[in-house]
């Protein structure tokens, strides 16, 4: 191809190019401000292709000059290059490279106006909005602006919008276009006097979905058949702020700074004064369009405050997320709206919340509330509404019970219906795990051990009563005409055979059927799917991460996504050689995870028998009070706390009722299993409950003392001197099953040293001399 | 073996005991000591990665002299050699105590199932067939499920037998699902039996039972189908249940089914309506006319022992009566249906699947109920005539019965 000199343009075709050239002029006359720029754009891409230079344009100018003397000699110039720009413009270049070039000088020049109004200190979150449509506006073509100017753009926006937290911001430049942030502003609602961010929940949430289907490189096809993004609305941590304005409720900022018997006490009545404030009628206005706009589908709203699932802080269930049926008249269905989003703000000052931010030294930060709002994903079968399935995904698997799973693959734990009942713990029902390195490998054999360790209940929206529901399955599948997903989550239990069933029609006894989802997890892409975005988000983060997800009709959600808090260094441990046996208090072999908790001060007791033979309910309350009062006094002490399996149940019976308040001082939470049926109790791992005790950096750990390898000297903490009584004398009638033991004053002066290697799957407590480096 | 406890030597001891008072003569007597063939085979089996395992397997015939060994396949990582010769001396006295014409038999893979997918465990179900098919069949041995194997292993393994001998041989396994041979009437064997086997020593014991009460520890599959059938046909009330999360308990009476859909729906009795929260200890305690311990070992001991003031405990369970609270019921008076006779429905059941399979004629679920119902009268009434002449427990004469009947199928063969 010639560049140097100008091809020769053909004269039988002259027509048909002068019409093309007269075309492209008119469109470009619709800019007439951006002429010069659009021509320089177009002489950069024939310069790309190969077509004609610069250089050679210019001198077939100087040629018609020469040609046709005339006056002004630099405008005839000029004029002859536009034209020769527009004639070789128009003939090598179809429609739509036409348009996208223009439309890339229209960005070029919207996008500079977003640059100045995004970087100006001064900017207002509705001035960045209208100029950031500007240039959304603009059809996005193949063209696009240099990638290190739209870092810039990017960054400024993500940090106005989303999320002024660095790591979050590190990441999201690389996944958040300048459009998929206008996509977002067209899903929020602003507040007109406060101004607020999404939050990190909604920060987290967004990015996950931009991460797995990106705007602009290009998608892999299985995840775009498979993976939508649920619709989702952000409600920013403004309106929230403007509410407290609104009802000159100010003081309740202060309120983490008041003592914890006052925050709750005070906590308790907040309930009657939210109920009576009420939303500036603006934002009211606002909220009822916005319920026209999303119809009577239920919606879930959650908790998105700045701190939550920011890096390293996963802040698991503190603050509320509830859903509402939003049925009914516009209403009854903003009354339930306000409500809900009140009750998500309200959690903002739960005792649970400001503690938890007291440990960490974030107490001080200036934590608001955003909400995301959610279309609950699912489909609606008689009165009920729920997905196939919905709960949490972890990228890395710390429930590896056997070495054979890959802890790197990955981790599912689910449930039939509305994920709730796989992220809390809600014994004595069972969510399905699902190890994703060997998905059909399960720690129970048997139908009848696999029909204990199920799912019986599932959580539904109550579309009729407008109420979230506890229903069993048979009674679910009872009343509901046909269920088509039905062959994907259950299986056939007959006289101890346990067979997934063949076909979507095939007939089962309910109430000899199993919830396994075994079909889901063999016979459709879900583990597949599941794999490959947890493997392309912790990819992203470059951290283990986790999900909240459901899967419907086929499709997956990422309903959240933070970064794993990590408990476990990955460093490996050995156990010392040479310790005596007598000095050994126990060895552990399960659910290992590497760590050492060097001298151990104090151990808290709870008698596991002991505990299951308290025969009353209050008794049992009462085990939860006295460790949560235990766990007061020894702040500051190096304590373990070991006792019955399932710390922090729902069910009294299955364990001691305690919430993370009442074990944050722990180093060790130890779970003594004794047999039980001859099955092992479960472990609390993948609930709220259990990421509480990972990030809090407590370890947590389980003894089998009826295991033949292992080692449990019970009587060493049932004979030992009790320190319960002296330490909280109204709890003296408790002293059989709580144990308070000075580990240095029965031990000649020895701390409990506890080394844990999760590589080998060892762990050893013993009696050792106090080490400094502790 | 180490020191520690070792099943077959505490099963030849306990023969050693039944020998002395029955007279036994010295060969009958060490031939019954010990398994008449043991097989030991090594399965290497292909990994899902790739790789192969190569896993340790058994299969002992402690006794053939009254028909072909039969006894269930045991896939466990503890499993040693003497487990299995105990529970095939096990399988002996419980063939011949309910007095159908089979011998003891027992198998048993070192491995640990939890960690092998399905398509290994059936690669490692097909190796063991592979390994063992030339010992077993319907003339010879017939495996059934055990600990951790399933009716699906069970499937497979036939599969793989009728592959290697060519023909349709179904009777070779039992416990198969009903679509493959199966007997109807299996699901509710156990409790079934031992239903049949309470009557029978209510009528003999002069107890009312219509009308009267029962508590079932331990609601799995063998407490519900106790709790339903001692309603259906003894007439029993439901006054108590418990499961491994606690119990419930209304002394005048829970409906059955309803506590069983409870259960399958909640996965727990607990919270169950009309009905008081109960301990295990409790529930022994509550003067029910029968008690069903229907799941856990070891579970009346010395200490509760004392506190039972059930008329009749039927033993539902494997070994729930430790040997001291044993001594202690009969000293009470509390008539004990000894295990290996009230839960003897089960391998009955297995072996009319047999039967079947061999006369390739299957049986309404009704005569299924009725035969068990004919095999578990004459059982019981044998071991009651046994104890009424020894002067002795249903539990020691249902041994000496046993190890009679086996003896003399020995003598008669002209073993000993």
């Amino acid at each position: 191809m010639e560049t140097d000199r100008a091809p020769k343009l053909r004269e039988t075709t002259c027509i048909d190019e002068l019409i093309k050239a007269y075309r492209l002029q008119q469109r470009i006359l619709r800019y007439p401000h951006l002429q010069k720029n659009i021509r320089r754009i177009f002489l950069s891409a024939l310069e790309e292709r190969g077509i004609v230079s610069a250089e050679a344009v210019r001198e077939k100018a100087l040629q018609y000059l020469l040609k046709n003397e005339t006056e002004d000699a630099d405008e005839v110039i000029d004029e002859y290059e536009r034209a020769l720009i527009d004639l070789y413009f128009a003939t090598h270049f179809d429609h739509t490279e036409i348009e996208n070039h223009i439309n890339l000088a229209r960005k070029q020049q919207a996008f500079q106006k977003l640059h100045e109004v995004v970087n100006r200190e001064d900017a207002t979150s509705s001035r960045i909005k209208k100029v950031l449509k500007e240039f959304c506006e603009i059809p996005q073509g193949n063209l696009y602006i240099s990638p290190s100017e739209a870092e810039g753009v990017r960054v400024a926006l993500i940090s106005h919008f989303i999320s002024s937290q660095l790591p979050f911001i590190g990441i999201a430049k690389k996944h958040i276009t300048i459009r998929d942030i206008d996509e977002l502003m067209d899903h929020s609602y602003w507040n007109r006097r406060r101004s607020g961010k999404i939050g990190g929940k909604a920060a987290g949430m967004f990015l996950a979905n931009k991460i797995i289907l990106p705007r602009l490189s290009p998608k892999d096809p299985e995840l775009e058949r498979y993976v939508s993004m649920p619709e989702s609305y952000y409600f920013n941590s403004g309106n929230l702020s403007d509410f407290l304005d609104y009802n000159r409720l100010y003081s309740f900022h202060s309120q983490k700074y008041k003592t914890s018997e006052t925050i709750e006490e005070e906590y308790k009545n907040m309930s009657g004064l939210f109920q009576r404030a009420s939303f500036p009628p603006d934002v009211e206005k606002d909220f009822r369009e916005f319920l026209e706009k999303v119809g009577e589908h239920p919606l879930v709203l959650r908790s998105s405050s700045f701190l939550e699932d920011s890096f390293g802080y996963a802040f698991s269930g503190k603050y509320d997320s509830l859903f509402i049926a939003n049925q009914g008249d516009p209403q009854t269905r903003l009354n339930d709206f306000m409500w809900g989003l009140k009750r998500v703000l309200m959690s903002t000052f739960s005792p649970a919340a400001i503690l938890y931010r007291r440990d960490r030294k974030l107490i001080d930060f200036d934590e608001r509330m955003s909400v995301l709002v959610q279309k609950v994903i699912g489909r609606r079968f008689g009165p009920y509404f729920f997905p196939l399935a919905g709960g949490v995904a972890f990228s890395h698997n710390a429930y590896a019970w056997t070495p054979r799973i890959a802890r790197e693959e990955g981790m599912v734990r689910f449930v039939l219906g509305l994920g709730t009942r796989a992220v809390d713990q809600v014994e004595p029902d069972y969510p399905r795990i699902v190890s994703l390195s060997h998905p059909t490998l399960r720690p129970e054999v048997g139908a009848a051990k696999i029909r204990k360790y199920s799912q019986k209940l599932v959580d539904v929206i109550n579309l009729e009563t407008g109420r979230l529901e506890t229903i069993s399955y048979v009674d679910l599948f009872g009343k509901i005409d046909y269920y088509a997903d039905r062959h994907l989550v259950l299986s056939a239990s007959e006289n101890e055979h346990l067979s997934s069933l063949m076909f979507e029609t095939q007939s089962i006894a309910l109430e000899r059927s199993i919830i396994t989802f075994d079909n889901l997890l063999t016979k459709t892409p879900f583990v597949r799917i599941m794999r490959k975005i947890l493997k392309k988000l912790e990819d992203a983060y470059g951290l283990p991460i986790d999900i909240e997800f459901a899967w419907d009709d086929g499709k997956l959600y990422i309903l959240q996504c933070r970064s794993l808090p990590m408990g476990e260094k990955t460093g490996r441990i050995e156990l010392p050689k040479d310790i005596v046996p007598k000095d050994v208090l126990f060895t552990n072999n399960r659910g290992v995870s590497s760590r050492i908790v060097r001298d151990v001060e104090y151990i808290v007791y709870v008698n596991p028998k002991a505990y299951s033979r308290l025969s009353d309910y209050e008794g049992k309350l009462k085990i939860g009070r006295v460790v949560g009062k235990i766990n007061r006094l020894l702040k500051g002490s190096r304590y373990a706390l070991l006792g019955p399996t399932r710390w922090g149940s729902s069910d009294i019976n299955q364990g001691v009722k305690v919430g993370y308040e009442d074990i944050n001082n722990t180093l060790i939470l130890g779970e003594i299993a004794f047999a039980e049926e001859g099955s092992t109790p479960e472990v609390s791992y993948g609930t709220h409950f259990f990421n509480d005790l990972v990030e809090a950096n407590i370890l947590p750990l389980a003894i089998y003392p009826d295991d033949a390898e292992s080692v449990f000297k019970e009587a060493f903490l049932l004979n030992s001197e009790n320190l319960l009584s002296s330490m909280a004398p109204e709890f003296i009638g408790y002293a059989q099953v709580v144990r308070v033991i000075h580990i240095p004053a029965n031990t000649s002066g020895r701390y409990l040293q506890v080394f844990q290697d999760g590589l080998k799957q060892q762990g050893i407590g013993f009696f050792g001399r106090q080490n400094s480096s502790a | 073996m180490d020191d520690r406890f070792n099943p077959f030597i505490s099963a030849q001891q306990q023969l050693d005991e039944a020998a002395a008072e029955l007279g036994l003569d010295p060969a009958t007597h060490e031939l019954l000591r010990w398994p008449m063939h043991e097989v030991k085979a090594t399965l290497p089996v292909r990994m899902d990665d790739g790789s192969t395992r190569i896993f340790h397997a058994f299969r002992i015939q402690h006794n053939t002299a009254r028909g072909p060994a039969k006894g269930g396949i045991r896939w466990h990582p503890q499993e040693t050699v003497d487990i299995v010769r105990a529970l095939a001396a096990w399988m002996t006295w419980k063939t011949a105590v309910v007095d159908i014409p089979l011998g003891g038999g027992k198998g048993g893979v070192i491995c640990n199932p939890k960690e092998l997918s399905e398509g290994e465990k059936e690669r490692l179900a097909r190796a063991y067939m592979r390994a063992f098919a030339k010992f077993l069949g319907v003339t010879k041995d017939v495996p059934a499920p055990d600990v951790y194997t399933t009716p699906q292993i069970m499937a497979w393994m036939m599969d793989e037998y009728e592959t290697i001998v060519g023909e349709n041989h179904p009777g070779v396994i039992t416990g198969k699902p009903v679509a493959l041979g199966g007997s109807h009437g299996r699901g509710d064997a156990t409790a079934r039996g031992g239903i049949y086997v309470t009557r029978e020593a209510a009528k003999m014991y002069h107890i009312e039972l219509q009308g009267q009460t029962m508590a079932v520890l331990g609601f799995g599959n063998a407490g519900q189908n106790a709790a339903l059938l001692g309603e259906e046909i003894l007439g029993l009330k439901l006054i108590a249940a418990s499961d491994s999360k606690g119990g419930v308990y209304n002394p005048l009476g829970i409906d059955a089914k309803t506590l069983v859909d409870f259960k399958l729906k909640n996965g727990q009795l607990n919270g169950f309506p009309n009905a008081k929260a109960i301990t295990n200890n409790e529930l022994l305690g509550l003067g029910a006319t029968v008690l069903f311990p229907a799941a856990l070992e070891d579970v009346i001991t010395k200490e509760n022992a004392p506190g039972l003031q059930c008329k009749i405990c039927c033993e539902l369970a494997n070994g729930p009566t430790t040997p001291d609270a044993d001594k202690i019921l009969n000293e009470k008076g509390v008539i004990v249906l000894p295990d290996f006779l009230a839960n003897a429905g089960g391998v009955t059941v297995s072996y009319f699947e047999q039967v079947q399979n061999s006369s390739n004629l299957y049986w309404e679920v009704q005569e299924v109920h009725w035969r068990l119902d004919k095999r578990m009268t004459h059982a019981f009434q044998s071991v009651f005539a046994m104890s009424q002449q020894k002067k002795t427990s249903l539990r020691r004469a249902a041994y000496l019965l046993a190890v009679a009947r086996v003896a003399e199928a020995c003598k008669l063969r002209g073993w000993v």
